[in-house]
């Protein structure tokens, strides 16, 4: 009863936040757009007065695929390069965003206000860019502890009695191994930023302990929780899928259904990211003795 | 000439079995015994080997290669050229089952006559004192023209594990170049030579074979449990005392012998027209047995109407494990390496195109015989020009290696694109020893290259034309031997008498450029401008009156346009280029290609909208096709599609890296 009821909770949540969603879509969609217009440029300018790509949304061809990419590779390189930078910036914007997130979240239906939401972000950012540091050097070692043993296996039976099958099969398994343990450290980084919200202190090292053995404790009820939230992202997927497959390759007008149809279901991402932290905020705060002292 | 008179002398008197007369001159036939001891991959065999000397001189030794001692250790040149690595897999060094190599324990004349002391190492292309590839035998009596000589050999060939393209994976087998084998004695006239000489080379990373034709009789001794399968037809099969297999192939009109072996092969046959067809597959990869079938049978349908029915009495396709990979991918007569994984999709044609690429090689490497190593070209440029047609023909243009709704790609372009996105493709010319491409540029020259460069050829002088050379040059020169020269002869006869003086006196021009030179061709549609004009002004004589422009009426505007083409690179080839105008109407111009700059004028009421330079495709040597075209308007449909989808993909990397560490 405690997943589905704050499953509820948080859906309801997530769907009065909407002022929430636009602005944390408009943040997303404001940090995309910053790499995708001068892309936008240097393709144009690549391309210039060529006819090659102008049947491409036809048919794929494969070579005037081909020549523009590599026509467009070195400036490609330069963007490739500030992807990195960009997604570390996003990072520090992203956990920036979060106390703010969870402050409308304790408060409920209470009205959103910029004012309050930048108090929060700004109050809570060094705690929660700890807590990222921390989940991204674990998901790290992760890997390592994961991928290091299974690649070892790999390279023993490939030079054995290895056949594709079995390749196939231990990848997966190491796959899902990867995920169920890397989800398992999300959740942690989940509920350690919970746990030092709720108890307003400073012991992110506390904190995450903390969280650690409530979550172990309560595995029953946070991984379901999770799983439930998970489905709901597979759903939009699928759909969205389907939309993409309908719409094809959009020029002019259809492009334009494209572009609109995305961000529609990029503003839903939003609220869903919303509806999943909100539905693990609850249900944690019912858990007994969530706090730190 | 006279040599080579002399050396088809032969074919009317050599072997004839079964009733039929053979193919090839019979020049180098081997008689091996060989027992494989699966323990230690060993392989001890006794050879007899019956040489005929096809040529007006008097030869005094004999050359043999031992391929396998390229596996002996890191200071081989196939080693050192490789850096012990092939195909992206690096040689373990510090595993002693990792090498591989081949003694000859005795070599004698019938009658006692002892050659092994003789025998030395020479290493006649690079020098390399490590290199173990090549012996020389100096014979007691020289062998006169036309005269046979015997001889036997014991050797021990210790396999390594599988490298590059033979030894042994766990319990499968690739057992290629593993017998010492005799050099070719090429006569005078042969191939360019001007003299008699011994082709012998080195074992190099990027070398393949080159071998006399023969007749193959191998016996083979293994354990029971092993399922094998070899060049030729199998003619006997018999337990010996210690209860092991002995089985017996023979080939005839063969340069090469090569077999495999393990017990976990299943073993499909099948039959085209009178071939017998055997599929050895890994039991995973049955259900892709159909896709192997259908692709070769597809070959050798083909093959039959381009070129001539495969004339061999059976061919076995190896599929290897997946830990015996190394070994796919490779032509023996008769006998090929294919190679595919586990749940290959459909759409994914890699089977299949390796399957039709290695058949080809029949054609090229085993039925005419084609030097692989020092005119690569004309085996793997020309057998990857048929694989693409082939590919292309069965599976559709443009879809025929990936073939998915928004992704597909197709073998004659992938074969381009193999040229084309070279980092430096003036690196070298197609027309080198393979051993000799600087940096890594023998597969895209030798393969892409110059299958390029025939499809371009084809373009030219039209599909029917290049069918005829093709036919003829193979007719001619089938289980022969020709050169580079050879061929571009057949051509500039074919193309001569087709065409007349279209393409010039001949076709050397062509080759010259891009196959013997290492330049490359770039045509670029600069610009196309267009310019609104004034009325002419002045005087001019109408009827023999005076009249001034002023007092004639232009109902239109009239405008100048230009179009103008460079040439950016040094390659020339004859061009089209297509002007459409704004009411509809289009001319098409023919260029020559010859200046480094070309202008196309044209005064009037119509505006040029838009030009293409080689509007059919024909010259797929450009290296870059995105500037050959211009448009006054372009549409960036394409591009503004790519962006909104660079959007969507990045706002959701950041959002599911918020979800995961935010």
């Amino acid at each position: 009863m405690h997943i589905i009821k704050n499953y509820l909770r948080g859906a309801r949540f997530s769907i009065r936040s909407w002022q929430l969603v636009t602005l944390l879509y408009l943040v997303h969609t404001l940090l995309g757009l910053v790499m995708v217009l001068p892309f936008y440029s240097a393709m144009k300018d690549t391309i210039g007065p060529s006819m090659a790509l102008e049947n491409f949304h036809e048919s794929f061809q494969y070579t005037a695929w081909t020549e523009f990419t590599r026509n467009f590779s070195q400036k490609m390189q330069v963007f490739v390069g500030i992807i990195g930078y960009a997604l570390l910036f996003s990072l520090f914007v992203q956990v920036f965003l979060k106390g703010g997130i969870l402050a409308m979240i304790r408060e409920d239906y209470a009205r959103f206000t910029l004012k309050r939401f930048a108090e929060a972000c700004g109050t809570w950012f060094m705690r929660f860019l700890q807590v990222s540091l921390i989940v991204l050097l674990l998901h790290l070692v992760l890997a390592f502890l994961i991928w290091l043993p299974a690649s070892l296996i790999l390279q023993h039976q490939f030079t054995h009695t290895f056949t594709g099958q079995s390749l196939f099969r231990t990848v997966l398994i190491t796959l899902i191994l990867h995920f169920m343990l890397g989800s398992l450290l999300f959740l942690f980084g989940e509920y350690t930023r919970y746990t030092l919200f709720l108890s307003d202190k400073t012991g992110v090292f506390r904190a995450f302990r903390k969280a650690v053995v409530l979550v172990l404790n309560k595995i029953y009820l946070v991984y379901p929780l999770f799983l439930l939230l998970l489905v709901n992202g597979i759903l939009l997927s699928l759909v969205w899928f389907f939309l993409q497959k309908a719409t094809g390759f959009g020029t002019g007008l259809t492009l334009l259904l494209l572009f609109l149809l995305q961000q529609a279901v990029f503003w839903l991402r939003n609220m869903l990211r919303l509806w999943l932290t909100a539905s693990q905020f609850y249900l944690y705060s019912e858990f007994p003795n969530p706090l730190i002292s | 000439m006279k040599n080579i008179l002399l050396l088809l002398s032969f074919l009317p008197v050599t072997q004839v079995i079964c009733g039929q007369a053979a193919l090839s001159p019979h020049v180098a036939s081997y008689d091996i015994r060989v027992e494989l001891n699966t323990e230690k991959h060993v392989l001890t065999g006794t050879a007899l080997l019956n040489w005929t000397n096809p040529s007006a001189d008097t030869v005094g030794e004999l050359r043999f290669h031992l391929y396998m001692n390229a596996f002996k250790n890191s200071r081989s040149t196939f080693m050192k050229e490789s850096g012990s690595r092939f195909r992206g897999t690096a040689a373990k060094k510090e595993d002693p089952e990792t090498w591989g190599w081949i003694d000859i324990t005795r070599m004698s004349l019938p009658g006692s006559t002892d050659l092994t002391s003789a025998i030395r190492f020479i290493q006649p292309d690079d020098g390399n004192p490590f290199d173990q590839t090549v012996i020389r035998v100096p014979l007691p009596e020289p062998v006169l023209p036309g005269k046979k000589l015997k001889v036997e050999i014991d050797f021990i060939t210790k396999l390594p594990k599988i490298l590059a393209r033979t030894g042994y994976s766990g319990d499968f087998y690739l057992v290629a170049q593993w017998f010492p084998k005799l050099g070719v004695y090429e006569p005078a006239g042969m191939r360019g030579n001007e003299k008699g000489r011994w082709n012998c080379h080195q074992f190099h990373a990027n070398s393949e074979f080159y071998a006399d034709f023969g007749i193959y009789r191998v016996s083979m001794t293994l354990p029971p449990e092993y399922r094998v399968g070899a060049t030729g037809v199998r003619i006997d099969s018999v337990m010996n005392a210690d209860s092991n297999q002995v089985l017996t192939y023979l080939a005839e009109d063969v340069v090469d012998f090569a077999w495999t072996a393990s017990p976990r092969f299943e073993v499909i046959n099948d039959q085209w027209n009178d071939v017998s067809v055997h599929l050895m597959i890994q039991p995973e990869h049955t259900g892709q047995a159909r896709r192997y079938l259908h692709a070769l049978k597809s070959a050798m349908d083909y093959f039959a109407e381009a070129l001539e029915p495969y004339p061999y009495p059976s061919i076995t396709v190896v599929d290897p494990p997946l830990h015996g990979l190394q070994a796919g991918g490779m032509e023996y007569p008769m006998f090929i390496t294919a190679g595919t994984v586990a749940g290959m999709p459909e759409r994914v044609r890699l089977p299949e195109s390796v399957t039709i690429h290695e058949f080809g090689h029949n054609y090229f490497m085993g039925i005419l015989a084609t030097h692989e190593g020092e005119e690569a070209w004309m085996d793997e440029g020309m057998n990857s020009y048929f694989e693409s047609k082939i590919m292309d023909h069965v599976y559709g243009e443009q879809r025929s290696i990936y073939d998915f709704p928004r992704f597909h790609v197709g073998s004659a372009e992938n074969q381009r694109l193999g040229y084309t996105g070279m980092r430096n493709p003036r690196i070298a010319s197609p027309a080198r020893f393979s051993w000799e491409f600087p940096h890594g540029g023998y597969g895209s020259l030798s393969y892409n290259k110059a299958a390029t460069m025939l499809f371009t050829l084809e373009n030219l002088v039209g599909r029917p034309t290049m069918q005829e050379i093709m036919k003829t040059y193979y007719r001619r020169w089938k289980f022969k031997h020709p050169g580079g020269e050879d061929f571009i002869r057949v051509v500039n006869e074919v193309v001569r008498k087709n065409h007349g003086t279209r393409f010039g006196e001949n076709m050397n021009w062509f080759f010259d450029q891009v196959l013997f030179g290492s330049g490359i061709c770039d045509y670029k549609l600069a610009s196309v401008q267009v310019k609104r004009i004034q009325p002419p002004a002045g005087i001019e004589e109408v009827g023999g009156n005076k009249v001034t422009y002023r007092n004639i009426e232009y109902s239109e505007e009239l405008y100048e346009n230009r179009v103008i083409i460079h040439r950016l690179g040094d390659v020339v080839m004859p061009l089209e280029v297509k002007i459409d105008f704004d009411d509809g109407s289009s001319v098409t111009e023919y260029w020559d290609g010859k200046e480094e700059t070309w202008e196309y004028r044209h005064e009037g009421s119509r505006k040029i909208v838009r030009a293409v330079l080689d509007p059919e495709n024909k010259i797929l040597l450009d290296l870059n096709r995105q500037n050959n075209s211009f448009t006054l308007h372009p549409r960036q449909g394409t591009i503004r599609n790519w962006a909104v989808n660079f959007l969507f993909i990045l706002q959701h990397l950041f959002h599911i890296m918020a979800i995961f560490l935010a």
